[in-house]
Formats: C-alpha cells, sequence, structure tokens
C-alpha cells in the first residue's frame, strides 16, 4: 500500500510537470513554452552540447573502464578485491565529494598545475577547470563504476576457456580478444555505454562545480529556471523535453539490444 | 521412545485430479498404500508423478480425496499434515547445523528442548551420522547430505515419508549404498514411503511396489516382478527395461498363447496379454534381451524359432550383448549368459533364436 | 585462464590513480594549516576539523541526512521485500508494467525527478517539509531494494521454504527463520544502497529546501561560495565513513554480494 503511494506520487510529479509545461505563467493553455525551447537557439545550445559532450565523453570512459574491468575479472582474487574496494569506495562517496576533490588535482592551484610549475615545464598555470574541458575530464572519470561494473559482470561469466581454445586454434591473443571476448562481453558494454551516456546527458554536480558557471549543461539550465529564475512552466517544458530524449535513447537502445540478443 | 515407534497410516488417493490450464496433470489417479509399504512413482518427464507427490505434500492444486489413515487431508494446510519429505536438492537450510536442520521439525511443533536433543541423537544415529549434530549443513558430502535430510524428515514421526527423487544427485557408487540404507532405515521405521523416480533400477530395487505413470494416468500398479513380468501394456514393457518389439500377425490361437508371424521373419509362439486374440489380427510383440537364447543354426530344436545371423557382439562382463540381423535385415539385442556356448560364436555365424512362448508378450496392436 | 596483457593493466593503474589520488588531496588538503587549497600541504592543523562542527549548518544538514537515509533505507527494504515477493513468488495480471514502473525511477533524469517532486508538492501546497523529501527518497531509493531483493529471492530455491513449511512451520515462519536468513547477503546490499542513495543525493533534494537541507546540498552550497578547506574536511571524514561502512560490508557478506 505505501509502496503504491510512492509509486503514485512519482507518476503525479512527472505528469503534473508535463501538464504544466503547456501552460504560461499565468495559468493558461499553451505551447508557447516549447516554441520557446526549440526556437531560442541560447537555450538549443544547452541540449546541443550536452549531446555533443555527452557522445565523446562516454567512449572515452568506455577505454578506460573496458581493460579496468577485463582486469579485475582476469586476475587474481587478491587484485580483484583491492579494485573492487578502490570502486566501491568511490561508488559510495557521492558526487559532490568526488567532483570536489577532481577541483584539487585540476585546478590552477591543483596538484598537476604546481607538479608542473615546480618542475618548470610550464611558466603560468594551465587552465583546466571552468571551460569544457574541465567538465569532460569530469565526465569521464565520475561515472567509471557505471562502465565497470556491467562490463565486469559479463567479463566473468565468459568461459574463459573459450579465450583458451581460441589461442590453441592458433589465434594471437589480440585477435582472440576481438573475435571472442569483445563480442561476447558486448551486453556488458552496452549497458555500461547508455548508464554512461545518460550519466553524461543528465549531469549537473559535474558542470556545476567544474564548469563554475562558465560551462553549463542542460540539468543546469533546468535548475537556474525552476530556482533561480522562477520560470517554472519554462523549466517544465525543459524538463520534459529532456526526458523525451532519455527515453527515445533507452528505446533505440532497446532495439540494439534486442539484435544483439537475437545475434547471439 | 525410540526412533522405530512410528503410528504408519496408509494413504489413500481417489480420484486425484490436477490441471494446468487445459492440460491435465494428473488424471483421475485412485490408489491404495497400505500402512508401512513403499511405492514408487515411476514414469518418464512429465508423467505428473512429481505433481503427485507435491498434491500429496500439499504444494499442488488438485481435485480428489487424498487419505491419511482415516483422514482427508486435501484441505489441510501443508505445514499441518504431519509429512515428512525429503527434496531431491536435499533442501538444507544452509544456515543452521546438521542438529537444527534435523531438530527443525520438532522445534515448529513445539517440542520441549531436551526431547529435540534426544530424539535429533536417536535419529542422526539412525542414519549413521552420530556426531556430526555440529557440523554446518553446506559443510557435508552429498550422501551425508542426503541422510541429514532423510533424518529431518523422520524425526518428527511422520504418518508418511515422501521421497523425491532421492538418489538423483548421487553418483553411482553412492546412489547403490544410500538405496541400501534406504531400504534398512524403512525397514526399522515401517514408514509408508512414496518416492518419485525416473530410474528403473531405484524403482526395481527399491519399491514394494510400483506405480507406472504416462502422461497423468496410472498405467499399471504392482510388485516389481509383477510389472516386470507382466507389463499391462507395451507402454509399461517399454519403459522398464529393454525390449525387443516387432509387428506381427497372429496365426493360430489356443488357451492362452497364439501363433505369431513376423513377416519376413518367421512365426514364434508367443502368450496373449491384452485384448481378444483372433486369427489375422495385427498384434505387437515384445521380447526382453535376455530371454532370448541362441542356438546354432543347424542345431535348432523344434520349430517355431527365428532365423537370424550375429552382427555384432560386445561383452559386458555380466553378459555379452549380442545384436542379431533378423531375416527382413532389422535388428533385434539379445542379452547372452557369461558362459553360454553362443558366446564363442562369430560374427557372420547362422543361429536361430529360440524363446520361450510365455517370454513372448504379444498385445492387440494399438496405433500409439 | 589468459592473463590480462600489459595496454589492460597500464589503463587499469592509470585509471586507479585518477581515482584516488583526488581522495588523498582531499585527505591532505583538510590537515592544511592555511586557509589555500593546495596539496602537497605544509604543517598540520585540524582546525578546519573544528570549523565543520562549529559551522551549524553542517551538523545540522548531516543528522537531516543521516535519518533521513535511516527512513528511506527501512521503508524501502520493507516495501521493496513484499514487492520483491509478489515479482518472484506470484504470477499476476499487470506484472510486467508493475516491473517497468518500479523501475522507472532509475531512468528518469535527477534534475526531471527533482523538478517534478518541487511543482506536485508546490501544487499540493506542502511545499518546503520533511514529507517532500521523504517521499522523493523512497522513490530514489525503492528501485534498487526491489531489483536486488527481487534477485536474490529468484535465486533462492523455493524447495527450501517448502521443506521447512511440510515439517510444521507456517508460510510466515518458514519465510522469516529459512528465506531471510538465507538471503541476508542480499538483504544487506539491498540496505546500503538505499543507504548510500538516500544519503548521497543532491541534485534531485537541491529543489526541495526549505529552512533545512540535506548534507551534500549543504556541501556544494558551501563549496561554491567559499574556498578554504572546511569542505576538505568534511568530504574526508565521509571518505573515512564510507571506506569503514565497505570495510564491514565486506567481512559481513563479501564485497561480491555486494557489487554482484
Amino acid at each position: 500500500m505505501p509502496g503504491v503511494l510512492v509509486i503514485l506520487a512519482f507518476v503525479a510529479a512527472l505528469t503534473i510537470t508535463g501538464v504544466l509545461s503547456f501552460h504560461d505563467q499565468q495559468g493558461a493553455l499553451t505551447l508557447k513554452q516549447y516554441q520557446r525551447v526549440v526556437s531560442d537557439s541560447y537555450y538549443l545550445e544547452y541540449f546541443w552540447r550536452s549531446l555533443r559532450i555527452a557522445f565523446y565523453c562516454t567512449p572515452t570512459t568506455l577505454l578506460l573502464g573496458y581493460p579496468f574491468a577485463y582486469v579485475m575479472a582476469r586476475s587474481s582474487s587478491g587484485v580483484r578485491l583491492a579494485l573492487t574496494l578502490v570502486l566501491v569506495v568511490q561508488f559510495f562517496t557521492g558526487d559532490v565529494v568526488r567532483v570536489y576533490a577532481l577541483i584539487l588535482v585540476f585546478g590552477n592551484n591543483g596538484v598537476i598545475n604546481r607538479f608542473l610549475l615546480d618542475f618548470g615545464l610550464i611558466d603560468a598555470p594551465i587552465r583546466l577547470l571552468f571551460r569544457e574541458a574541465g567538465v569532460a575530464i569530469g565526465l569521464i572519470l565520475i561515472p567509471l563504476p557505471l562502465m565497470i561494473f556491467p562490463i565486469y559482470s559479463v567479463l566473468k561469466n565468459i568461459e574463459s576457456n573459450l579465450e583458451v581454445a581460441a589461442t590453441s586454434l592458433g589465434a594471437s591473443p589480440i585477435r582472440t580478444f576481438f573475435h571472442i571476448t569483445l563480442p561476447l562481453s558486448l551486453p556488458g558494454v552496452l549497458a555500461g555505454v547508455v548508464l554512461v551516456f545518460l550519466f553524461d546527458l543528465t549531469a549537473y554536480v559535474i558542470p556545476g562545480m567544474l564548469g563554475g558557471g562558465y560551462f553549463k549543461m542542460i540539468a543546469n539550465a533546468i535548475q537556474e529556471q525552476a530556482l533561480a529564475i522562477l520560470d517554472t512552466p519554462f523549466a517544465a517544458a525543459m524538463a520534459m523535453l529532456l526526458l523525451a530524449i532519455t527515453l527515445v535513447i533507452l528505446y533505440l537502445v532497446h532495439l540494439v539490444g534486442s539484435r544483439l540478443r537475437g545475434a547471439t | 521412545m525410540s526412533a522405530n515407534q512410528f503410528s504408519s497410516q496408509a494413504v489413500r488417493l481417489d480420484r486425484v485430479t490436477a490441471r494446468y490450464g487445459a492440460v491435465s496433470a494428473l488424471d483421475n489417479i485412485s490408489l491404495t498404500l497400505p500402512a508401512g509399504e513403499i511405492l514408487a512413482l515411476l514414469g518418464p518427464s512429465g508423467c505428473g508423478k512429481s505433481t503427485l507427490l507435491r498434491s500429496i505434500a500439499g504444494f499442488a492444486a488438485h481435485d480428489g480425496d487424498i487419505y491419511v489413515g482415516d483422514r482427508i487431508i486435501s484441505s489441510v494446510r501443508p505445514h499441518q499434515r504431519n509429512i515428512g519429505m525429503v527434496f531431491q536438492d536435499y533442501a538444507l537450510f544452509p544456515h543452521m547445523t546438521v542438529a537444527e536442520n534435523v531438530g527443525f521439525g520438532l522445534k515448529m511443533r513445539k517440542v520441549a528442548r531436551t526431547e529435540i536433543a534426544a530424539r535429533v541423537f536417536e535419529t542422526l544415529r539412525l542414519v549413521g551420522l552420530e556426531g556430526f549434530e555440529t557440523r554446518m549443513a553446506r559443510q557435508l558430502s552429498g550422501g551425508q547430505q542426503q541422510r541429514v535430510a532423510l533424518a529431518r524428515a523422520l524425526v518428527v514421526k511422520p504418518a508418511i515419508l515422501l521421497l523425491d527423487e532421492p538418489l538423483s544427485a548421487l553418483d553411482k557408487k553412492l546412489r547403490e549404498e544410500m538405496r541400501f540404507e534406504l531400504k534398512r532405515i524403512q525397514g526399522i521405521t515401517k514408514v509408508t514411503t512414496v518416492f518419485v523416480t525416473h530410474d528403473q533400477d531405484e524403482a526395481l530395487g527399491l519399491a514394494d511396489r510400483l506405480a507406472l505413470m504416462y502422461r497423468g494416468t496410472l498405467l499399471q500398479i504392482g510388485t516389481p516382478e509383477d510389472v516386470y513380468r507382466h507389463p499391462a501394456s507395451p507402454l509399461v514393457a517399454e519403459f522398464l527395461g529393454a525390449v525387443n518389439t516387432r509387428n506381427a500377425v497372429c496365426r493360430s490361437v489356443d488357451a492362452g498363447s497364439a501363433l505369431v508371424e513376423i513377416p519376413g521373419v518367421g512365426a514364434l509362439r508367443a502368450k496373449c496379454i491384452s485384448g481378444k486374440f483372433s486369427v489375422g489380427d495385427r498384434v505387437n510383440i515384445f521380447v526382453r534381451p535376455e530371454r532370448i537364447s541362441l542356438v546354432p543354426y543347424d542345431k535348432q530344436g523344434a520349430p517355431p524359432s527365428l532365423p537370424a545371423t550375429i552382427a555384432g557382439q560386445v561383452y559386458l562382463g555380466r553378459h555379452t550383448e549380442v545384436t542379431l540381423r533378423l531375416g527382413d535385415g532389422s535388428t533385434w539385442i539379445a542379452n547372452i549368459g557369461d558362459d553360454s556356448f553362443s558366446t564363442k560364436m562369430a560374427v557372420g555365424a547362422s543361429v536361430a533364436i529360440q524363446i520361450e512362448p510365455q517370454h513372448v508378450m504379444a498385445y492387440v496392436a494399438t496405433d500409439h | 585462464m589468459r592473463r590480462p596483457g600489459w595496454f589492460a593493466w597500464s589503463v587499469t593503474i592509470f585509471v586507479v590513480i585518477c581515482m584516488i589520488a583526488p581522495m588523498v588531496a582531499v585527505i591532505g588538503v583538510s590537515f592544511n594549516p592555511h586557509a589555500e587549497m593546495t596539496f602537497p600541504t605544509t604543517g598540520f592543523s585540524l582546525k578546519w576539523y573544528a570549523n565543520v562542527f562549529q559551522r551549524e549548518q553542517f551538523p545540522r544538514s548531516f543528522q537531516l541526512s543521516f535519518w533521513l537515509a535511516v527512513a528511506a533505507t527501512l521503508f524501502s527494504l520493507t516495501v521493496g521485500m513484499l514487492c520483491a515477493i509478489a515479482l518472484s513468488r506470484f504470477r499476476f495480471f499487470g506484472k510486467g508494467a508493475a516491473v517497468t514502473l518500479l523501475s522507472s525511477p532509475l531512468i528518469v533524469p535527477q534534475v526531471v525527478l527533482g523538478m517534478g517532486f518541487l511543482v506536485l508538492l508546490s501544487q499540493l501546497g506542502i511545499v518546503s517539509s520533511l514529507v517532500g523529501l521523504g517521499i522523493l527518497h523512497a522513490v530514489l531509493t525503492l528501485p534498487y531494494t526491489v531489483q536486488v531483493l527481487t534477485a536474490s529471492l529468484a535465486r533462492f530455491p523455493e524447495s527450501l521454504e517448502e521443506s521447512a513449511v511440510i515439517h510444521g512451520a507456517n508460510r510466515f515462519v518458514a519465510f522469516t527463520r529459512i528465506t531471510v536468513p538465507c538471503i541476508k547477503p542480499g538483504i544487506v546490499s539491498a540496505a546500503i544502497f538505499a543507504f548510500v542513495t538516500s544519503f548521497e543525493n543532491f541534485t534531485a533534494s537541491q529543489f526541495l529546501v526549505w529552512d533545512r537541507t540535506t548534507l551534500p546540498v549543504e556541501i556544494y552550497a558551501y563549496a561554491t561560495l567559499e574556498t578554504d578547506p572546511t569542505v576538505c574536511a568534511i568530504s574526508a571524514m565521509l571518505i573515512m565513513m564510507t571506506a569503514v561502512v565497505v570495510i564491514i560490508a565486506e567481512r559481513w557478506i563479501g564485497l561480491e554480494a555486494v557489487t554482484k
């Protein structure tokens, strides 16, 4: 019963936001909010840049996450435990603290710049944060656990004899990887990519802290409209549009996923 | 008190029927099991034997009545039926010790702690596991887990004991050992026992009576010997023990036996088992491999016998399995005793197949 | 088993450094006696830790976050268990829809969810209350508990429960004495997930601020306004807390169960 109430509250919250997005601030029915989003390049830019940054950060996260998951799945239990420990602590520490910690490393006064300055490799700090590069660094590093866990859980269930068999039939390690391991782990890769892409697309804390107001993404724009500018109907319209994009992506992934299952 | 004081009860099933949607898993099953008897439910997978066992346990919905003693238990909830059950995977509680597992049923019955300890000790001794009380269930071997599961089922002194594929998870050697143990323990407790199996050796070796099931119906019930020697239908003959089967035509009939001719092979005298035989009928005949004896073709005695050639032989220790090619090109299998001279016959030799008429089982042909 | 090659190892080591270095920096800076955020530091001081406790907003919001997470965890464990039983043990009309609905909060962007609750609660006239935050966190945590518990129950052999029943336990006793102890790893990991999800939530929670708010919102606000190591001190404490919880979980049920 209370479970039903909670789910009801969830559905009601989304529905009422959807309804609100079709009203103006005086409460009259209108499509004006959506017209404003799609006609104003200022707001469209937020959608565009969020998609663009998610598009190049997700593959980078995959490139870093896959080898990590592979090592986890194919090494001694001690190494596996240590890596799991690192990951779980990451996962549980929370975005705000983790993103904050990145500032200490990548900031103008951070570990990297200090190191380079001390060794005379640069004369002035390189500005990494408060621009797109900084946000991208965050979007690549922070969601790594989301990429690693699904790939790891698929990889560890792949019969490792398959790889031995392929090698015994004369396949080099690289060919074995691309012909056996990678295709079999695609479901995990797909799950990880979806999780990370949606995380990047809807990120709030990372652009908020690492962009420092100079580089905002769509979630920041929605929050700003809702809490600072207090134009809730307009914020609702952007939120609905973001939700729609999310659902479309999930639907496409569902199609790809069923083709993957059909193929294997 | 001791472990062998059981108030064993008779079990009676009265038109038990179960349906999953349009499929009937159990179709009008009626049978009576006297107190203290062991009944094997035997049949291929999907024949309804497990459903029948689960109906008795109370885990499968069904129509019809199930009596334990004079009590109808159909509407009694499973935990109040006073049944002991051993599950196929043993279903030992992994977080409990052996003693806690065995004592579980007594604890649920609110038996005093000291009595629980005493009865657990006694039952563990019965199954040959004294001293294992404090081990964790998951640390035991398969055979030991089986014994714990049996002790857990017996300790409550159930009215009946149900065993679901009790030996299927064990390897061959352990299986034979446990079969002996089950028989011994049941002999002491005299608890009415119903067990499910798809293994005919298990059924023949353990049961007082067999119930053969097929597609939710009861084909035949009887002692192992009875069912093996006198299968009531071709299905029973085929399921229980290997058989050679052929279609034949009835040529002449006298009291209880008939002369049947297998087209292109020859004629045999056969025992009429089902239906009314008359000359010209199509019949099915079944011959068990161990009932076939072979004589050199030139030394054959009085007909009728079937001519054949030896197509191959495999020495299997207890007997030699001989493949015979009949006149029409088809093959039969014969198991020939080790000391028989026919084992020395070479592949390609011509022989005559001789079978006692009572071992040629003939049924009026059905299109099954 | 094939061993990973040098490439996989180098990437892994790089990633581990990327993950650990910021944490080390945070802990290091938290002991910095100067009001600057540089690492490595010179000197040692606990004054930023003292500052955490002197600034009323941190202990207050920690309390709120903690009890909110406890309540959300207890709620979603109980409700999640009931849902999991229904989903794994029974067939019923609309089961597929129920599964989708129960997991859907996971796919809705946090900012949309927070926005939705803001609008809903203001329509209902209960903006700025603990109730709203409570419902939001119940929505956030329930999908995790339902998923983890349903998976645990699906793996749990039903014959164990049946064997308890046939030997005299009623359904309720069989469930509490047999099923619950056997799926304890699943329950613990569901609880940890729910607690952490609630305790760390920032994006959705920031929409439901009244005169009080949760710890992550408070930290975020402070971090964007001030540039002294106070946030490092509190972050260091949170990292330690997490590490302790993770180690206890590892000792108790094994990490494999948590990460699954």
